[in-house]
């Protein structure tokens, strides 16, 4: 059993309904479920690894993925149980999230151009000793 | 081939290295093994005191119980890995998933083990992000 949750992208126009409707159309035996950022399914590990090679094929750089350790529903994560509040993890998901248009852009461009970052050089020691003779002269 | 990544949770890693046809190591799987075993010994994560002494492994006696129980998950990663990349300056390193000690021992012991190692900081526009990509992408390209 294995459980693998896809993010939706935020500029995507793509939803988690729309998502479900081809999982469905697959017709594997799977347990879903739809949240806010996107959804959750669960099922047979090679079931489930080949759903997400589909899933990625047809909406390419729309939908994140990764695995999930806890099953749906489980009362040890799932707010319902819990009282509330955000579920551990979430706030790493967040953060992540903010980075995942500029991602799904570069993604479905197919833009792969490294840039030449310039190492920042330290001071030269001619100007380092100049400043400090400067300064314990005055 | 078998990517450690750093952080070991990370979302865009993972998908990223399974994009680019490798497999990734992601905490998940370690926690997976954990929390869906039958039996449930310390709800929620299932971290026993086994798991402490397996992080005695990785890290002296001295090291405080937190950071070996959490080697106790890393470590049975890092000793998967055949290459690493390692994403420093992540947002989500500063706060609760950061045991900066952790975090250190766990670049250190990937460093330790010689694999191919990719280092990156974290992007922050969208010139960075796609600079981030390629190097990522022709990393595990060249790994095959």
């Amino acid at each position: 059993m294995k459980t693998r949750m896809f993010v939706i992208a935020d500029t995507s126009s793509l939803t988690p309904q729309t998502v479900i409707n081809y999982i469905v159309s697959l017709g594997k035996t799977l347990n879903i479920k739809d949240t806010c950022y996107g959804i959750m399914v669960e099922g047979d590990d090679d079931v489930v690894e080949n759903v997400t090679l589909k899933i990625r094929e047809k909406f390419d750089g729309d939908i994140f993925s990764k695995h999930r350790a806890y099953p749906i529903g489980d009362e040890r994560r799932c707010r319902a149980t819990r009282g509330g509040g955000a579920r551990p993890g979430y706030y790493f998901l967040l953060e992540e999230y903010k980075l995942f248009p500029a991602i799904s852009k570069v993604l479905k461009e197919g833009r792969f151009k490294t840039i030449d970052k310039k190492k920042k050089k330290p001071v030269d020691i001619d100007i380092l000793k100049k400043a400090i003779n400067e300064k314990v002269q005055k | 081939m078998k990517i450690f990544i750093y952080p070991p949770n990370s979302m865009i890693l993972q998908d990223l290295v399974e994009r680019f046809g490798h497999t990734p190591l992601a905490l998940a799987k370690e926690i997976d093994r954990r929390v869906n075993d039958p039996e449930l010994d310390s709800p929620p994560m299932n971290i026993t005191e086994i798991d402490v002494k397996v992080g005695l492994k990785y890290a002296a006696i001295e090291v405080p119980s937190g950071v070996r129980g959490r080697l106790a998950m890393f470590g049975p990663l890092i000793d998967e890995a055949e290459a690493a990349i390692i994403v420093n300056n992540f947002p989500s390193t500063f706060g609760c998933m950061a045991c900066a000690r952790t975090n250190e021992l766990t670049i250190y012991l990937i460093k330790q083990k010689r694999v191919p190692t990719l280092e990156l900081d974290y992007p922050t526009n969208e010139e960075e992000v796609e600079d981030f990509i390629a190097r990522i992408k022709n990393f595990l390209e060249d790994l095959k």
